[in-house]
């Protein structure tokens, strides 16, 4: 019961991580609570010691940019991510999915170290961190790793962080070309306070001829253990180009490479018809987007 | 230092601008300390997982659902419920607009509305109609159907200037 689940203000970074580790599984990290003191007012969620993060906000909730990359602070609140003029400008497919979490409240408290590490299939910054090649910084007692984002998601609700690791920043690598655009799109069963039923990022890099394309990433969620990249519909764009044809068969081909599930939100074969509209979409979205030169600028429905 | 989830923790901030300090658990709820130890009951509790707005309140400024910041982590800030910014001539405004037409049935939804309206006006005192739908998303009303809500923010938006008035 949450009532009587013990809780540790921590004074450093440092005091957190030691908790965690003596606490040998038994403790929760506590960011914006939008997610984790629901699920344990539910009993969904039992937790000996919560380590309340909120505390550690200075040094834990920046952005910045460093000479290769952006660097986010796990305890920045979706609403920060939307009002960064720097994530709006380098990273939009970020602020564009931030700006979908929940209600302008909930997006007040929750944080993108929560929403990734909480690991829901359907989390809506998890297809955003994979199309931009995300790394995941993390720290324990023992020393920090860095995790490729690809290996960050493992199955529903879990992630590849040990019980003692928190995750403490996110970095994407500024992309060279300047001819990119990115798209997210979300589902939801209405325009707010929703789980995704659907989501999906794309992002478009093209050649300086502002048409070709030099790389494209799909990623999707809620329609997988975890948020998944779309390689198959990759290799579609990746080899044929953006055109009608390539993009009603990059659909297709992304409705047979996921595997959702039915659930109260939706069936599996909605699911999966809903995929390859939105992706179709979303990569037309991100190709106009790169054409325009600007970089996929947008905050989303 | 860890404490158990029933030893108490002293408090210290900020509420409609006075002082208070109490002794809470940890895992006591903004939201319930408002209510019961406060006796500010103008937020109300509705689904107590942050889905239906009706405990809204102000945390350094920015609406936020008060059932799910525990009462410890708000030592140090400023909160300001309904009861607070019902003071203000910003809120007269915004609540004349919508006592003009009839905006809300049980009331039940209210203050956690007013309250976004009111956070909303503070930063933008002409939102357009989308501006509007944004900041009320995360209040729920289950009389009105948000129209005449929403139309009397938009008359208030495009009609009266706010410029300097809280």
């Amino acid at each position: 019961m949450l009532a009587s689940t013990r809780y540790l203000r921590p004074h450093s970074l440092v005091e957190a991580l030691e908790a965690l580790q003596a606490a040998e599984g038994q403790a929760r990290p506590l960011a914006g609570g939008t997610d984790l003191l629901v699920a344990m007012k539910d009993g969904q969620i039992r937790a000996d010691l919560l380590v309340d993060l909120w505390w550690l906000r200075p040094p834990l909730a920046f952005i910045e940019r460093t000479e290769s990359a952006i660097r986010i602070g796990a305890l920045t609140t979706m609403s920060e991510l939307v009002g960064s003029s720097l994530i709006r400008s380098s990273v939009p497919v970020i602020s564009e999915a931030a700006a979908q979490v929940g209600a302008w409240q909930t997006r007040n408290l929750a944080t993108i170290g929560g929403n990734l590490a909480a690991a829901v299939p359907s989390c809506d910054l998890g297809p955003p961190v994979l199309v931009m090649d995300a790394k995941i910084i993390c720290q324990s007692a023992r020393g920090h790793r860095e995790i490729p984002v690809e290996s960050f998601f493992v199955g529903p609700k879990r992630c590849a962080l040990t019980s003692d690791e928190l995750l403490t920043a996110i970095e994407v690598p500024v992309e060279a070309s300047q001819n990119w655009g990115t798209c997210f799109l979300k589902l939801g069963r209405r325009k707010a306070v929703s789980l995704a039923l659907v989501n999906v990022a794309v992002k478009v890099v093209l050649w300086e001829d502002q048409k070709t394309v030099s790389k494209v990433r799909i990623a999707a969620g809620a329609v997988a253990p975890t948020p998944i990249r779309c390689r198959a519909a990759e290799q579609v764009i990746q080899n044929e180009g953006i055109n009608e044809r390539t993009l009603k068969a990059a659909a297709k081909v992304v409705m047979n490479e996921i595997a959702p599930i039915s659930d109260l939100r939706a069936s599996a074969e909605y699911r999966r018809q809903v995929t390859g509209v939105l992706v179709e979409r979303a990569i037309s979205i991100a190709y106009q987007r790169a054409q325009a030169n600007r970089t996929g600028h947008g905050r989303g429905a | 230092m860890e404490h158990s989830g029933s030893a108490q923790y002293e408090v210290c901030f900020e509420v409609n601008g006075q002082q208070v300090h109490g002794k809470v658990p940890p895992t006591k709820m903004l939201v319930d300390f408002l209510r019961y130890d406060l006796g500010l009951t103008g937020t109300k509790k509705g689904c107590g997982t942050g889905e239906c707005g009706a405990c809204t309140v102000l945390l350094n400024g920015k609406p936020v659902n008060s059932c799910l910041v525990p009462v410890v982590r708000c030592n140090g800030s400023t909160v300001m419920t309904i009861e607070g910014i019902s003071k203000t001539e910003l809120f007269k405004r915004i609540q004349e607009v919508m006592v003009q037409s009839s905006a809300f049935q049980c009331g039940f939804c209210a203050p956690g509305m007013m309250v976004s309206l009111y956070a909303l006006f503070v930063v933008n005192s002409s939102p357009s109609e989308q501006e509007i739908r944004n900041a009320i998303s995360g209040n729920l009303c289950r009389c009105s159907g948000y129209t005449k809500i929403v139309d009397s923010a938009m008359r208030l938006a495009k009609g009266v200037n706010l410029v300097g008035s809280r």
